[in-house]
């Protein structure tokens, strides 16, 4: 069972006078299998935090279906098993830290004991036992970033939903919080990461969807949308050997003494050319698909988009 | 409940709001204690009398005083707790409390609930305190004390709701507190106008009739203050009509406002 379904999910705000005159999402549909890391990528605006109101029942649907756990939204119970990291939170300022992830367990209906023991764990987890008691109007952004993920897990979601988990965030925590949403993926649980840190998300996530417009614009895995399309880098000792690709193969894009790229009309040729390169007995040292970053891919689909290609 | 009413706990102490009351009860006893007593001058020589040696009936107006102390103290807990609600449901962190397995509905009675009782509670405690002490000094006790405290449960009750009403519908701590007074201004000039010799000097029907049914659609604070006056006095029988037309009012009002709560986008 995927632990999101998304089908035809529309979003219309008022802006003005006028009711529902602003799409802030339009038609997406995707599924989320349990498992995975998914990352939501998309320029300010483009309906990524809409997305996540709308799946936890914080904003009502225009139109379209959603399911979380399999149960839709407006049911507290899609909710049990979930964990929430907002963007821009403002947690309870007269509650310490400690009292933040007690008033969460208790919200999720847990016991005291569970309660107690979870928010030391989590507490230790995140670094931040040395500040639990202290009131959370004193802490820096990057200490309730780390309070509010540790909120997010108390229940042991099944689901969590980090919405720029990373914000305000110095280098070093970064990293514990990405060996953090590892850990968590590695345990058979689900994330939907939400990140402007393109590069975060190529090193964690297993699918990506793009969002622009409210639009849904790309989805696959982060291999896929990494993968320049059927371009080739062969590295070998060419020499001075003149090398001619026909056309119903692929072409021939540049060509040096130890380097080749070749784009090639489909995935299957590339054992042609390994073949030919051989009879003309050319040693080869690397085979290897020409990759961008996911950054690259993300710049390139929304200007693409924008400019109607 | 657990959760939210210990939320609302730290939330009051935070505010340091309870010190106010603490000081208010403290210069109520101290009051309580020494108004007790008076010197006297006889035939030139002074003497300390007790207000029972002087043949005054302390038992009403200590009720009095407490029930005025109490009226205070229910204007300050309303005061100040107008920004609960639509501090909890600013950017940010509705997003925190919505997004927990718990229906809207529930979430909002739950901090309605805690917000009344432990506010009540805080009021009803600081009045008492101030009685009992005046009770053991004077040596007099009547069970009206209960009455007083009830009706704060239910004069809190009425403005708490209209409270998280206009919270919910605004989401401003100012509009709230502006709210608040409206009703208490308008209250007050239909409890005013609603003397038939006003309402027919008028003159125009409809408008007199306007008048007759807001008032009998309005909560009645301000008469419910002097029915409470007349219970202390012995004067008046409690009357059921002005207190079951004002919580039904009120609970009228809490339904819409968990309509509009459960619709409402964040």
């Amino acid at each position: 069972m995927n632990v999101v379904t998304v089908s035809e999910l529309t979003k219309n705000y008022s802006t003005g006078m006028k009711k529902g005159d602003f799409t802030a999402l339009d038609s997406v549909t995707l599924q989320i299998e349990p498992g995975e890391i998914f990352g939501l990528l998309g320029p300010n605006g483009a309906g990524k935090t809409t997305l996540f109101k709308l799946l936890l029942g914080i904003s009502s649907i225009t139109s379209g279906e959603a399911t979380l756990m399999g149960y839709p939204p407006s049911n507290p119970k899609s909710r049990e098993k979930i964990g929430y990291l907002p963007e821009n939170h403002r947690f309870p300022e007269h509650l310490t830290g400690l009292g933040l992830l007690q008033l969460s367990g208790r919200m999720c209906k847990m016991s005291e004991d569970m309660i107690t023991s979870k928010v030391s764990e989590l507490l230790e987890l995140v670094d931040m036992s040395k500040w639990a008691n202290t009131k959370m109007k004193k802490y820096s952004i990057g200490m309730l970033q780390r309070v509010g993920l540790a909120q997010a897990m108390i229940n042991d979601p099944e689901l969590l939903f980090l919405d720029e988990p990373t914000d305000g965030v110095d280098p070093v925590g970064r990293a514990e919080i990405k060996n953090v949403m590892l850990k968590i993926r590695d345990s058979g649980k689900t994330i939907i990461l939400n990140s402007h840190l393109l590069s975060e998300v190529e090193m964690v996530a297993d699918r990506v969807a793009i969002l622009q417009h409210g639009k849904l614009v790309k989805i696959g895995s982060v291999e896929e949308l990494t993968n320049k399309k059927l371009q080739y880098e062969v590295q070998g000792d060419f020499g001075e050997t003149l090398l001619e690709i026909p056309s119903d193969v692929g072409k021939l894009q540049s060509l040096s003494r130890g380097r080749m790229v070749v784009e090639l009309v489909d995935e299957s040729k590339i054992n042609w050319v390994i073949d030919f390169l051989r009879h003309k007995k050319i040693s080869l040292r690397v085979i290897k698909p020409i990759k961008i970053t996911l950054e690259q891919s993300f710049i390139e689909t929304v200007t693409h988009k924008k400019e109607g290609v | 409940m657990n959760g939210l009413f210990k939320d609302t706990l730290a939330e009051l102490f935070d505010k340091k709001a309870v010190y106010i009351f603490l000081v208010l009860t403290a210069f109520a006893v101290v009051i309580t204690i020494f108004s007790g007593s008076f010197n006297m001058s006889i035939n030139g020589s002074s003497k300390e009398m007790g207000l029972e040696e002087m043949g005054v009936e302390v038992g009403t107006p200590l009720l009095l005083g407490v029930s005025t102390l109490m009226a205070l103290l229910t204007f300050l807990a309303v005061m100040l707790s107008a920004g609960i609600l639509p501090t909890m449901f600013i950017k940010g962190r509705a997003d925190y409390f919505l997004s927990k397995p718990i229906s809207r509905t529930s979430l909002l009675l739950k901090k309605f609930l805690s917000v009344w009782i432990i506010y009540g509670l805080l009021v009803s405690t600081c009045g008492f305190i101030c009685y009992l002490t005046g009770a053991l000094v004077h040596s007099v006790f009547s069970n009206t004390i209960f009455i007083i405290i009830g009706y704060v449960f239910i004069e809190l009750f009425l403005w708490l709701t209209f409270s998280f009403f206009i919270g919910i519908l605004t989401g401003k701590t100012v509009s709230v507190i502006m709210s608040l007074f409206l009703l208490w201004a308008t209250q007050m000039g239909l409890f005013m106008l609603f003397s038939s010799q006003i309402v027919a000097q008028i003159g125009y029907e409809t408008l007199g009739k306007t008048l007759d049914y807001l008032y009998y659609l309005f909560p009645k604070m301000s008469e419910l203050s002097s029915l409470l006056e007349g219970v202390i006095r012995e004067t008046t029988s409690l009357n059921s009509y002005i207190l079951y037309s004002s919580v039904g009012f009120s609970l009228s009002i809490l339904f819409f406002t968990l309509v509009l709560f459960k619709r409402k986008n964040y």
